[in-house]
């Protein structure tokens, strides 16, 4: 019940936030589920229940920017790529990791402060130039996946991405448990 | 505890999607799972590399320490170890009557910041500043805080409102000061020219007049006194809300800040200015001159606090009034114990002034009693204060409202040709 009343309080404060926190809330409301239904594109229609699944969660998302619920839909969404059967490669496909950007971008600039301030605008160019470049890589890894489809060669590419692969799951997971921050021995 | 660097969730959300995304990808043979995380995990490795090793150390401090009210500071933040951070978000703690700028006391933007918190206290009073602090390391990785700073005090004196007067004081007593007497006496201001004395100074012959009518003349002139304020403010009371600067005041408001207008002035004169609070919470001023000792009387006046009950110290009300000094009491009128003190001092034949506070437009504000009860007791109250302000008119003591510059000019200028008459001691 209190949860509710948090979120129906937020609701309820929206209409005091600037617009540039306005928008970032719509990013992240229909990012993902953008993303999800792109892939009816590339031939598999997602059911009503699973794109509602994904609202919702994108829901809770655009309202706890910082919590688990951004996780939960961006990795639902990704699941159901995983599922489109007849061509995962289709061009669609980086039409929807595009969206998925743009959801965590909005959310990782969300989660900086107060939902009724406006976004910096030094904070935002640093972001959006920061997510354009990294998805230059998009179109690269899809071209190369599209080029290795159906050859000998790609067993050895999989192997190979394999080891990194591993290597990355350790290095994240090893990071994550940060040591006790040290002191720099300067007091208050 | 100290606080320490944590992940964010946007590290988490991309570090795991990316990492997961990759690892299931290869597994199951699913490239455009690669398609969709890679620019996610991609995001995730330079947070990871550029992860903060040593925790930074701020501290807030304010530009000064007291500011008049409406009045703005700057609450400025120094940070130590600052080489990992990238971001930072500061939000002050809010509270009634005091206005943060930018965007309410709330600022997110890289570090460093382009500008610094303000504070604007928009009510006298003494005011604690507090806020939160949040950093973020290089690509949104890592997340230090919130966490308070020290809070800082802030000493909101009260605005004074535009006040002058030209009305001289009364009764001014003493060897030295501004005020023209009634006595002759070193001074500038002429006050006539009679038959020399023996003992009159001969720089003070007037020649002229001496020339004209064959007998010295001297010149006599009125000797320049000080003066005395002693500013007595009800504090039994608080009758009104506060809307602070610029919005509606309380009957506490407008005696703190005409006080404080009437303290400035007579400071500005060279006047001694006493300070005496009746009831509530507040620390009493004795006599002195110069700006230290008003600025002694400014800060004890935004340190008052009305008291719990109406009824609070009235009964111990005892004013020692020095010669020379004129009483100026400032209070809505609706005690009274205060009418009574005006009555007191009048007919012992001290200058009293009061200055009622009482709001015009003031209307109880009680929504969950019964309003014709409230109604009936308000009308009630107005006709006791009806009758106080009679009973004072009827024995010579003025009341004025309060309305800024001039507000005493005409009942000062009373009470000086009231003190040049003669007086019978019953």
């Amino acid at each position: 019940m209190s949860a509710l009343g948090t979120w129906l309080r937020a609701f309820w404060g929206m209409r005091h936030w600037p617009v540039s926190a306005l928008f970032l809330r719509a990013a992240m409301v229909l990012a993902p589920p953008a993303a999800l239904l792109v892939a009816g594109v590339a031939g598999d229609h997602p059911p009503v229940t699973v794109t509602i699944v994904v609202a919702s969660l994108s829901l809770a998302f655009a309202l706890a920017p910082d919590s688990g619920a951004g996780l939960l839909a961006l990795a639902s969404v990704v699941a159901w790529w995983t599922l489109v059967g007849d061509d995962g490669l289709h061009p669609s496909v980086l039409v929807a990791a595009v969206l998925l950007m743009v959801a965590h971008v909005a959310g990782l600039l969300a989660a900086y402060g107060p939902s009724a301030v406006p976004v910096d605008p030094g904070l935002g160019s640093l972001w959006v130039g920061r997510g354009a470049w990294v998805l230059l890589v998009a179109p690269v890894v899809w071209w190369v996946a599209r080029a290795a489809q159906g050859t000998d060669a790609q067993q050895a590419l999989w192997q190979a991405g394999l080891l990194v692969a591993v290597l990355a799951v350790a290095a994240v997971g090893a990071t994550l448990k940060l040591p006790q921050a040290r002191d720099d021995g300067v007091g208050r | 505890m100290r606080p320490q660097w944590r992940a964010t969730g946007a590290l988490r959300r991309s570090a795991v999607l990316g990492a997961g995304g990759l690892a299931w990808a290869v597994a199951l043979g699913e490239p455009a799972v690669l398609v969709l995380t890679v620019p996610l995990l991609l995001i995730s490795l330079p947070a990871l590399w550029r992860r903060p090793r040593r925790a930074p150390s701020i501290e807030t401090s304010l530009l000064h320490a007291s500011l008049r009210e409406g009045e703005g500071v700057s609450l400025d933040l120094a940070m130590r170890a600052d080489d990992d951070v990238e971001q930072i978000t500061r939000v002050m703690t809010p509270q009634r009557l005091v206005v943060g700028r930018p965007d309410g006391g709330r600022i997110v933007a890289r570090w460093p910041p382009p500008r610094q918190l303000q504070v604007s206290p928009r009510r006298w009073g003494r005011v604690v500043v507090g806020e939160r602090v949040a950093l973020t390391s290089a690509w949104a990785g890592f997340r230090w805080g919130p966490v308070a700073p020290a809070d800082r005090p802030l000493t909101v004196l009260p605005s004074a409102p535009p006040y002058d007067s030209r009305a001289e004081q009364p009764r001014p007593k003493g060897l030295v000061g501004a005020h023209r007497s009634t006595q002759p006496g070193q001074g500038s201001e002429l006050a006539g020219i009679r038959a020399f004395q023996p003992g009159d100074r001969l720089r003070r012959i007037n020649w002229r007049v001496s020339a004209r009518t064959g007998t010295l003349h001297t010149t006599t002139t009125r000797a320049e006194q000080d003066a005395g304020l002693l500013l007595v403010v009800d504090l039994l009371s608080e009758h009104g809300a506060s809307g602070g600067v610029g919005g509606s005041a309380s009957s506490l408001d407008l005696t703190v800040r005409a006080a404080a207008a009437l303290a400035e002035h007579a400071a500005a004169q060279g006047d001694r200015v006493a300070l005496k609070p009746v009831g509530g919470r507040a620390r009493p001023v004795p006599a002195g001159v110069g700006r230290r000792h008003l600025r002694r009387v400014l800060g004890a006046l935004a340190d008052v606090r009305p008291a719990a009950s109406p009824y609070d110290d009235a009964t111990r009300l005892n004013l020692r009034v020095g010669a020379g000094t004129t009483v100026i009491i400032l209070s809505p009128l609706l005690a009274e114990a205060i009418g009574t003190t005006a009555a007191t001092l009048t007919r012992r034949g001290i200058p009293t002034v009061v200055i009622d506070t009482l709001p015009d437009d003031l209307v109880p504000d009680l929504p969950d009693r019964d309003q014709a009860l409230v109604d009936l007791a308000w009308r009630m109250r107005r006709l006791d204060r009806g009758g106080v302000l009679s009973a004072l008119d009827a024995i010579g003591c003025p009341v004025v409202p309060w309305r800024g510059r001039g507000t005493v000019d005409d009942v000062m200028r009373d009470l000086g040709r009231r003190g040049e008459q003669p007086r019978v001691h019953s």
